[in-house]
């Protein structure tokens, strides 16, 4: 049995420990036995369960010692420590700051001075953090209120005023909207005008011109001459043509990257084609291309739309 | 590119063009430069979608093209331009500032439009004005170009990279993307347009159209006919310019409150006098003379001439070296640093966020550092003259958060703890650079909130306009009062409460967004101007 000058003394060697090379505290229930604390620190002198010859006397003594109940005298201490040093100094093992990753070691030590640092003697160091920082953390001090003013009044207003312009400008892209069962009559009255915008195609790549928007110019005439082999009067071949051209003209669309010339070709017979349909046949065309497009972007476009047409119903609940 | 940039200019490019767009641009600032094909192809969007979106980025100057050979041609986003959408409100707030409303209106449009001819503009402003004003009177064309002429006088809008004159040779097809040029001496060229008219009223029924046919008429020939005379010079807005300007503001602001109004009166002449002379990435104004500055000064201010010798010594002289003096010949040269100017703003901007982190204790420990520039812990803590253990704290607290950073200096070479100094230092340029991409990371959270905060709402915010709208409509058919006292009571008063709320949460949050960028841009043209050096 342990008398209370025996914890003590466990107790001021393990201070001492600490204050050298620091080993994290005991849990206050373990220190009752100080056997299991002497094979602890055992353990912690001595990593590795290695046969060392030297080592193992030591190892010996220590335990017989814990044995007995007897605590760890102070010089027989240092000794050991010693012996740890050139233990590990011939083992090369590099003494690290403990983490969360090498527990397999042992404790690993600091090898400085750890009160150079701030923490004196059998100081709790502060616990490993091993959790992600709070979302909304607590703030130790309260915010400066915002600037006020007429000018920043004025700013505010701009911005809102900007974003909702911004908003009825044509360069807005809107996703196209999925069809609706039943169309709604408030829909109609929601739709944004919009101009037209046409880019200015001098400035830009030619590959990004639309190809059903060929700009009607000298270049229709030259189609003209050159595109008029089958002659597609029935409205149905021509879309079957179309949609011959489309799929060939994936195919085609690469090599006129590569060959110039090739593309140039390519590009006036397109838009020859596009001249002959007319109106009513280039509306259902955009049709079916707009429902295509439609099917995919459905999928992930599942924005606050229907949201806004319910809210039809809704409203009356809320009036009456 | 940080995360937090991409995240920031995805927002930004969401609110202003839509999800398509949004969709190709972040795509675009990811990868960097590539193909029209890859891009559909990778973003697994419809042809037709990307060649508008790119359509309508270029148009805003927001990504730039260039051919490869083979002819292939490759997009690249300008990542820095997006971000500079954030500032629109503050860059049309100083066009009024400076030419009132129709420099407002240009600007405004110039930016929603990306870039435009000055004819479509002075027309569109024209017509704007006109609607705002009373009835009877119009805006007249000769008045909106003036504004326009003189806003590219001073720099603010300039033209767009030219497309050279078609060569029109028939050897080979012509290339599959144009090649833009810019022209240094015609950028601020405004060419000769007589654009004779007044500003036009939406009409709103058609024997108001027909009322007026007279303007109408040699209006819409002029259109049909001629070619329009500024057809393919195109304008934008001189971001750079307005960033000049800012920061001559906030130079002069700054003098105003370390020293007086007169003395941030004499820098800020001096500012406007080498406003257009010095290039926009100078480190220093062109030198001038006290004489100049003299006879430039305001009319107003009725200084005499030692006065302002005095008045420059004693801005020389200053420690934050905000004007400094390049010789003595013409009484004296005196030039602006405008880099050291930009590091005390940054620096002053980093004392504030740490003092109102950490508090004042901190600063101090923070100021400290960065007067002594090297410390150790152990100078910290008796310089601060706070106990030890408290400093400790907050010294490793700012090191944790970035403000502060550690410099060791071994004795021997084998870089033993026990034998190192370790010295604690500010690095300026380091700590601006992550405060910087905190406040980029802050305007997209508040974006963020901002959005959610009205999806929310959404169904209450439209059913508040359509009551609006009714009730607007019914006023002007002359409604009793009884009847539009009745539509407002559709609106219940918890409801009216809880839009009260949305508005000014929506407010605050959009307050925020506008200050934080008024700390990005300081902190950006710091690193921008050390980056130079």
């Amino acid at each position: 049995m342990p008398s209370p000058r025996d914890l003590w003394a466990y107790h001021s060697s393990a201070d001492m420990l600490r204050g050298v090379d620091f080993l994290p505290a005991e849990p206050q229930g373990k220190s009752k036995n100080t056997g299991v604390g002497s094979s602890s620190l055992l353990q912690w002198i001595f990593p590795t369960q290695e046969s060392n010859r030297g080592l193992l006397h030591c190892r010996r003594i220590l335990y017989q010692l814990s044995y007995r109940g007897s605590p760890i005298s102070y010089d027989l201490m240092l000794i050991l420590l010693h012996l740890q040093r050139l233990y590990l100094q011939t083992r090369k093992v590099i003494f690290t700051v403990p983490m969360a990753g090498n527990k397999g070691r042992g404790r690993a030590a600091y090898t400085f001075n750890i009160e150079a640092v701030g923490f004196s003697r059998g100081e709790k160091l502060p616990d490993v953090v091993l959790k992600p920082p709070p979302l909304f953390p607590d703030t130790d001090y309260k915010p400066v209120p915002l600037k006020t003013g007429e000018s920043e009044d004025y700013v505010l207003a701009l911005k809102q005023e900007l974003r909702e312009t911004v908003k009825r400008m044509p360069y807005f892209v809107e996703t196209p909207e999925e069809k609706q069962d039943i169309e709604r009559y408030s829909k109609r009255y929601m739709k944004v005008y919009k101009e037209e915008w046409i880019p200015d195609w001098r400035r830009l790549p030619r590959e990004l011109m639309p190809r059903k928007k060929c700009i009607k110019g000298p270049k229709s005439k030259k189609a003209k001459d050159t595109g008029k082999g089958p002659s597609l009067t029935n409205p149905a071949d021509v879309l079957k043509k179309i949609e011959e051209l489309e799929k060939k003209g994936d195919g085609e669309k690469s090599d006129e990257e590569n060959e110039e010339k090739e593309g140039s070709k390519e590009k006036s017979k397109e838009g020859d084609d596009d001249e002959e349909d007319d109106a009513a046949e280039q509306e259902e065309y955009d049709e079916e291309e707009q429902e295509e497009e439609n099917d995919y972007i459905n999928s992930y476009f599942e924005d606050g739309d229907d949201f806004g047409v319910d809210s039809d119903d809704n409203m009356d609940e809320a009036t009456y | 590119m940080t995360q937090a940039e991409i995240k920031l200019c995805s927002l930004l490019l969401q609110e202003h063009f839509g999800e398509i767009v949004e969709k190709i641009g972040v795509h675009l600032i990811r990868t960097g430069s590539q193909p029209l094909r890859v891009i559909a192809h990778d973003t697994g969007t419809s042809l037709d979608q990307v060649k508008k979106a790119l359509c309508v980025l270029i148009q805003h100057n927001l990504v730039t093209y260039q051919v490869h050979k083979r002819g292939v041609v490759e997009y690249e986003a300008q990542c820095n331009r997006v971000l500079r959408m954030l500032r629109y409100p503050r860059y049309i707030y100083t066009a009024k500032t400076l030419y009132s409303d129709t420099g407002e209106l240009i600007v405004e449009e110039l930016l929603l439009n990306g870039k435009m001819t000055m004819s479509a503009v002075v027309k569109k402003v024209a017509d704007r004005l006109t609607e705002t004003m009373e009835d009877g009177k119009t805006m007249d064309y000769a008045e909106v170009s003036n504004t326009f002429v003189r806003l590219v006088d001073t720099h603010f809008v300039q033209r767009c990279p030219l497309v050279p004159a078609t060569e029109n040779s028939d050897t080979g097809p012509p290339p599959p993307a144009p090649t833009l040029v810019v022209s240094e001496k015609d950028m601020y060229l405004v060419p000769k347009l007589s654009l004779i008219g007044k500003g036009k009223r939406r009409r709103s029924s058609d024997e108001d159209a027909t009322g007026e046919p007279k303007a109408k008429r040699p209006k819409q020939t002029t259109d049909n006919k001629e070619p329009i005379p500024d057809d393919g010079i195109y304008w934008q807005a001189n971001l750079d310019r307005f960033h000049q300007h800012f920061r001559d503001q906030a130079i002069v602001s700054a003098v105003a409150n370390r020293m007086d109004q007169t003395s941030s009166e004499i820098v800020r002449t001096m500012l406007r006098m080498s406003e257009v002379t010095t290039p926009s990435g100078a480190p220093f104004t062109q030198p001038l003379s006290s004489n100049e500055i003299f006879r430039s000064l305001p009319v107003g201010y009725n200084i005499s001439k030692q006065v302002l010798d005095q008045y420059l010594t004693l801005l020389a002289d200053d420690p934050l070296e905000f004007v400094g003096k390049s010789g003595d010949s013409g009484g004296g040269m005196y030039v602006i640093n405008l880099h050291k100017a930009l590091g005390s703003l940054a620096t002053a901007t980093l004392e504030s966020v740490v003092q109102e982190r950490f508090g004042s204790r901190c600063a101090r420990i923070f100021r400290l550092v960065l007067q002594k520039k090297h410390l150790e812990q152990k100078q910290v803590e008796d310089f601060a003259m706070i106990p030890a253990k408290e400093a400790k704290d907050m010294l490793y607290k700012m090191l944790s958060e970035n403000f502060i950073s550690l410099q060791e200096i071994p004795k021997t070479p084998d870089h033993a703890p026990s034998r190192t100094f370790y010295l604690y230092t500010v690095n300026i340029l380091s700590a601006a650079r992550m405060l910087l991409h905190r406040c980029y990371k802050s305007v997209a959270n508040l974006i963020e909130r901002r959005q959610f905060e009205t999806k929310e709402n959404k169904r209450l915010l439209e059913k508040s306009q359509r009551v609006e709208a009714i009730i607007a409509s019914m006023q002007a058919t002359g409604a009793e009062e009884a009847q539009l006292q009745e539509i407002e009571e559709m609106i219940t008063a918890p409801e009216r409460q809880q839009l009260e709320t949305l508005k000014r949460n929506v407010n605050k949050l959009d307050a925020c967004e506008i200050q934080v960028d008024e700390t990005i841009f300081l902190l950006e043209s710091y690193i921008e101007s050390t980056m130079k050096r």
